[in-house]
């Protein structure tokens, strides 16, 4: 072994020194290479096959039972040609497996079950998914969803039923139930598909007496569709549970009101608002029986009274004179709001998030 | 037969006939190019599966074949667990034609076997004298049984330790913790250079990515020792040809001890072997073709065939010994064979079992008795004296089982799609657990409704479980999830509780639903005068499942104000922290 | 010898060979068929439960003697005696060959006078009682929080025991096997000290009068957590829980409530003989409930306070009447 041959990096002699062949060992060889050929096969074919159970989806699939009660959906909602699917029911208890992030929403709102279903087109066109929740109450129902609905639409109200199509979504709520339905695009044929949706249930769906706010704040200039509640947290305010709101026309303004147990507590939680409102900026003077405060940021007054049980409040007012002459008008507009009708809806169970 | 094909110029070229007067596809197709073939699809397939082992490639590629056909790995297993875990049975697929044949697998299905005498023949710097005389058998040869007496008396006392040298095992830990990443690497550099440099289309290359779509590069802890095993016992083949398939191999001895009972073998015809030691030449196996044919060394690779000029070598049923047939002296040269002339002066052929005295079985045997108590009771994988840190995937079963079955090939760790899985260091898990999988949150977190590691686990360390297993939902609804540990909170370090900062990302992150993290609501004035809301993290040991996100989030990179432990796992009692979970883990045995 | 025999032996050898090869093929295949494990789960080790008898040690119940017995005065001897004639004498519940366990409270290495463990002196005078009722074997059992040996030690019960011609049962590894307790809350499945257990035929428990921080009162219902292995240090999550599954898992003959000392704060462990006050008296009792209940009124003098939580998911269970003063009562004095 030379120095010369440390210079080279690949040393291979090609060389052998066998003098006789055989064919019987050609055709041996032949057959183990088939063999190899098979085990390729099988690799292959193993391949093209996986497990069903690797690839599996959400649980929720091995779930669903086969009959489920359709509650308050109508019959035969799947217009024609298309088909219903994936029929399916949930209580608070699995709720989060259909909507898991977003179902803490609806459980401030009272939610009890939620109905859903899929309507598909023929020859895999678009879908539908409807979601039918039961939120226990009118208020939280409407509530819900004007929430949802998108602050530059202007849903209607007729009927007991307040609804609107908003491309490729329908919001619909009656009595204690909110429907929402997506489309999976925007095309016409969808939204007729919506349209229809909303005809049926604002006929099938049990209606009830609207919550007291709509006749409170509806004739002091407040669109139907502007009306709103919330259950909890309304202006950040741990407090201030119960909510409900109007919304004027500029855009900003917004009328509220909470009921309470008692005038006394009424006189409490109005206090609370005006300390809290205050927090945010700074005092700008009694009015009218109100200590108003000026947001620091936006310069926009507010503040709240009780009124017998109820505490009326102006929010983001544009002045103290505006906002007194709102809450004057608020005030006249509740003394005609027989107590019967200041119900309060249990707040739901505090739930961490 | 040619004739009938009428190619322009096939007549001039075509290739000649043998000297011997064989048709020239005798000489081209002879068996060891049919051993080559074998050799490079086996080693293909091998890579190939290797490469599959990553969920977006996996489909239903039988991913741990070549685990599952090492019988080693299945009669280790029985041995230690008594039973014969799902696929493990393929292995009488390599065990039958060893019974046939001898060790044909080293040489023709191996793949690390493959590794070696391809880098042994490429770099093969010797003359052909010295050639001859590495490949003869040497004493030291016998360690491998040794070893692997040492593992299969420590396998039926319940520890499996032959992950640590056989080599399937070994060749996979090393793709996945080694070779993978450096491929990754190579491949992130490449594409980057392509489309930055020269603005193409970096996309063909995507095959050089072991794991495509992680977000980081892979990283492996203890790589480098790994990298270095390998880099040495393959650089040995320059020093001894075969090095680890001879001295160190135990599935190697395991076939050896097989190979003895084999009917066919590579025969010597005494009345033309003139003892020229050409077949020592590129002998594999150390196995003696010259002499007396060592049976368990003999790797069937054909090459001696192939060297010898007088065509005295055969594979073929083994022919009884002729040394009582012989008349006259071999040794002075003047001997027959059935009225031939016996020109060979060694008239043994054979021999069967390996060269291994009683003595040193005895020892090894010993050996493994031993080491089977000093190892356990080496608190780190004890009841009471364990690691907090070693937290396992989920699925798994509990340790002392754990420890009967994992062999270390790293097939968790490879498919694992977070990198969280990690080979255990010495400290964490002693020699028992070294190179086992085990959490490392500060590389990656356990994905939610992930199963993959137990799908490709060949032995059953972690159980193939569901999803609906995993995650404690409809018929497992009453055991409920799966949990790996628990995490705890560091009060000291965390930002809303020791430094006025709002932070919450663990409760942001926690995948399970209700969360495990909960939240107490506190406004407070900062030392700045400023008043801030701070969200106060706590957690709910009932409901965490260990997997981790929340420590890997925690933005107190050095050292998470959250942490895991493997305090509060389901998979055994010993863990547990909570009586509830006692409760169930209990039921669902 | 020629070329036609060595071809012949070498057939022979060849099928001796292949058929040994396919003798052991054929063998490893039967053995991957037999021991073949699909799921992992027949590979798990076996975990073997035991059960204790059906009814427990408890041996009749009488309507005419006294549910329990309590001795007042001084000689514990005679105070271990009297309580336990009170009730019917040791012949009503040791039989003649009887195999008999008795388990004291060993949990802490502290001496007899801080009132933490039981009484050797009580439980000597309960050994020798229960020998000379004829029982053929005396085993003294205990699996105690700190070490064994030094508790059984320190606190003189070793010693007592032994003299008295009893076995003591110190726990070890392998001494301990699951036990199914069907209807338990938390031990439904739970590691035992079963040793002791293997052919016993009568379980009598005695066990000091102590307050205890988590659960007010520790006495004979709670005296059996010395029984149990595993993670005991879970249970304080739901003590009263776990007091009421002890119920439920033994049915003793027989318990002895050894209020010779009273341990009346700081208990558990105690620690301070200022924790500890003279009681010169012994309860005997077939009814565990009804003896605790008794300490706790007349023992631990907490007669204007509820009755811990575990006196009531018992007695739920059907396991006792803690109103001990609704039943027959016979108290003794002796000298």
């Amino acid at each position: 072994m030379g120095e010369g041959v440390e210079e080279r990096i690949f040393v291979r002699s090609r060389k052998h020194f066998r003098r006789t062949y055989s064919t019987r060992e050609v055709g041996i060889g032949a057959l183990l290479l088939v063999g190899l050929g098979l085990v390729a096969g099988w690799v292959a074919w193993r391949g093209a096959h996986p497990d069903p159970e690797l690839s599996s989806a959400v649980p929720l699939e091995h779930r669903a039972p086969a009959s489920v009660d359709r509650g308050p959906l109508p019959a035969d909602l799947a217009p024609a040609g298309w088909r219903e699917q994936r029929l399916a029911v949930f209580d608070p208890s699995n709720v989060y497996e259909k909507i898991d992030g977003r179902e803490g929403y609806y459980k401030s709102f009272g939610f009890q079950r939620l109905h859903a279903l899929t309507l598909v087109a023929p020859a895999g066109g678009p879908t539908v998914d409807l979601e039918l929740y039961d939120l226990g109450s009118p208020q939280n129902a409407l509530g819900a969803a004007a929430g949802e609905i998108p602050a530059s639409a202007s849903p209607r109200l007729r009927d007991g039923t307040l609804s609107l199509v908003n491309r490729n979504t329908l919001y619909l709520a009656r009595g204690k139930y909110y429907l929402r339905a997506i489309g999976s695009t925007e095309a016409p044929a969808v939204r007729e598909v919506l349209e229809a949706l909303g005809e049926r249930f604002s006929a099938a769906l049990p209606g009830a007496a609207l919550p007291f706010s709509y006749d409170l704040f509806v004739p002091l200039g407040v669109a139907p569709g502007k009306v709103s509640y919330l259950a909890e947290n309304a202006f950040s305010f741990g407090f201030a549970s119960g909510v409900h709101l109007g919304q004027l026309p500029d855009g900003d303004t917004e009328l509220f009101a909470v009921v309470a147990g008692t005038p006394a507590e009424a006189r409490a939680l109005a206090a609370r608002f005006n300390k809290a409102f205050a927090e945010y900026g700074k005092p700008a003077g009694a009015a009218g029986g109100v200590s108003w405060a000026e947001d620091r940021d936006l310069s926009r007054i507010s503040g709240a009274a009780a009124a017998g049980r109820m505490v009326l409040g102006v929010h983001s007012a544009a002045d103290v004179q505006t906002a007194r002459a709102l809450h004057e008008k608020l005030a006249t507009r509740a003394a005609s709001i027989p107590d019967s009708a200041l119900v309060t809806v249990p707040a739901p169970p505090r739930q961490e998030e | 037969m040619a004739s009938t094909l009428v190619i322009p110029g096939w007549e001039k070229h075509r290739p000649k006939p043998n000297k011997d007067g064989s048709p020239w596809w005798a000489r081209t197709f002879r068996i060891t190019r049919v051993r080559i073939a074998s050799q490079v699809f086996f080693f293909s397939l091998f890579v190939f599966l290797l490469w599959c082992t990553w969920f977006s490639r996996l489909r239903g590629y039988p991913v741990s074949l070549f685990l599952e056909v090492d019988p080693l790995v299945g009669v280790a297993t029985a041995l230690s667990t008594h039973t014969v875990y799902r696929w493990l049975w393929r292995g009488l697929f390599v065990l039958v034609p060893t019974l046939l044949l001898g060790r044909a697998f080293c040489n023709w299905m191996c793949p690390y076997g493959t590794l070696h005498q391809f880098v042994g023949w490429v770099f093969n710097i010797w003359t052909n004298k010295n050639n001859i005389d590495r490949n003869r058998y040497r004493p030291a040869y016998q360690i491998k049984y040794l070893i692997l007496g040492v593992f299969l008396v420590m396998a039926a006392l319940g520890s499996l330790q032959i992950g640590l040298l056989d080599p399937i095992c070994l060749l996979v830990r090393t793709f996945t913790t080694a070779i993978a990443p450096a491929s990754d690497l190579a491949h992130l550099n490449l594409a980057a250079a392509l489309r930055e440099r020269l603005g193409m289309d970096p996309q063909p290359l995507i095959f050089l990515s072991s794991a495509p779509g992680a977000p980081e590069q892979r990283i492996f802890r203890g790589a480098w020792f790994v990298g270095l095993l390998i880099v040495g016992l393959v650089g040995m083949n320059l020093v001894v040809p075969r090095f680890f398939c001879r001295v160190l191999c135990p599935l190697g001895a395991f076939l050896g001890v097989l190979a003895r009972f084999a009917p066919f073998r590579i025969k010597r015809d005494l009345t033309k072997c003139t003892d020229c030691n050409a077949c020592l030449r590129r002998c594999e196996g150390a196995s003696d073709p010259q002499a007396a044919l060592r049976k368990s060394e003999c790797f069937v690779c054909f090459n001696c065939i192939d060297d010898c000029p007088e065509d005295a070598l055969s594979f073929g049923l083994g022919p009884i010994e002729f040394k009582d047939f012989i008349v006259g002296s071999p040794r002075k040269g003047a001997a027959t064979l059935f009225g031939r002339p016996v020109i060979s002066k060694i008239p043994e052929t054979v021999k069967a079992a390996p060269a291994v005295p009683r003595r040193r079985w005895a020892f090894a045997v010993v050996g493994g008795v031993l080491a089977y108590p000093f190892l356990r009771l080496s608190a780190a994988v004890n009841k009471r004296g364990f690691s907090a840190k070693a937290i396992r995937p989920p699925g798994s079963v509990e340790e002392s089982e754990f420890l009967e079955r994992c062999i270390k090939c790293d097939q968790c760790i490879r498919v694992c799609p977070t990198n969280v899985l990690q080979p255990s260091t010495l400290a964490e898990g002693g020699l028992e657990g070294l190179w086992t999988p085990v959490m490392n949150f500060s590389v990656g977190f356990c994905q939610l409704n992930c199963t993959l590691c137990s799908e490709v686990c060949p032995t059953g360390a972690i159980q193939k479980t569901s999803l609906a297993r995993k995650l404690g939902v409809g018929q497992h609804a009453s055991q409920g999830p799966i949990s790996v540990g628990t995490a705890f909170f560091d009060r000291g370090r965390c930002l809303p509780w020791a430094m006025e900062t709002p932070c919450v990302v663990c409760e942001e992150v926690c995948p399970v639903t209700p969360k495990a993290i909960g939240t107490y609501e506190e406004t407070i004035t900062r030392w700045d005068g400023t008043k801030v809301t701070l969200k106060k993290p706590y957690m709910r040991p009932e409901l965490c499942i260990g997997c981790g996100l929340c420590e890997h989030e925690c933005p107190v990179l050095d050292s998470p104000a959250v942490y895991v432990t493997a305090i509060g796992e389901t998979r055994s009692q010993d863990r547990s922290l909570l009586l509830e979970t006692s409760r169930k883990s209990k039921e669902k045995t | 010898m020629d070329e036609a025999e060595h071809a012949r032996l070498s057939r022979r050898q060849v099928l001796r060979q292949v058929s040994g090869v396919a003798a052991g093929a054929a063998a490893a295949g039967v053995l991957a068929w037999r021991l073949h494990d699909l799921t992992g789960e027949r590979g798990k080790p076996p975990r073997p439960e035991i059960s204790l008898p059906p009814g427990g040690y408890a041996v009749e119940r009488s309507t005419v003697l006294p549910a329990l017995g309590v001795a007042t005065g001084q000689s514990v001897a005679a105070l271990v005696k009297g309580a336990v004639d009170a009730v019917g004498g040791m012949g009503r519940f040791v039989r003649h060959g009887d195999v008999v366990v008795i388990k004291p409270n060993v949990a802490f290495e502290r001496a007899a006078a801080l009132g933490a463990t039981t009484n050797p002196e009580v439980l000597r005078a309960l050994v020798m009682l229960v020998r000379d009722a004829g029982a053929r074997e005396v085993r003294v059992a205990d699996n105690p929080i700190e070490s064994p040996e030094a508790c059984f030690v320190r606190s003189g019960v070793q010693r007592a025991a032994v003299e008295a011609g009893a076995t003591v049962y110190l726990p070890s590894p392998r001494d301990f096997r699951t036990l199914a307790v069907p209807g338990a809350t938390w031990i439904a499945r739970w590691p035992f000290f079963h040793r002791p257990f293997l052919g016993a035929t009568k379980v009598i428990g005695v066990s000091p009068v102590k307050d205890h921080n988590l659960c007010r009162a520790s006495m004979t219902t709670k005296n059996w957590y010395g029984l149990l292995g595993g993670r005991r240090n879970q249970f304080h999550q739901d003590i009263h829980g776990i007091i009421a599954d002890l119920a439920l898992m033994m049915r003793p003959t027989l318990v002895l409530l050894d209020a010779t000392r009273v341990l009346f704060r700081s208990g558990p462990t105690g620690g301070s003989l200022s924790d500890v006050r003279p009681g010169n008296t012994v309860v005997a009792s077939t009814d565990s409930l009804a003896a605790d209940a008794f300490g706790w009124h007349e023992l631990l003098e907490r007669r204007g306070e509820p009755l811990p939580a575990y006196f009531e998911k018992s007695a739920a269970r059907g396991l006792g009447n803690p109103d001990w003063k609704a039943q027959h009562v016979k108290r003794v004095q002796v000298g």
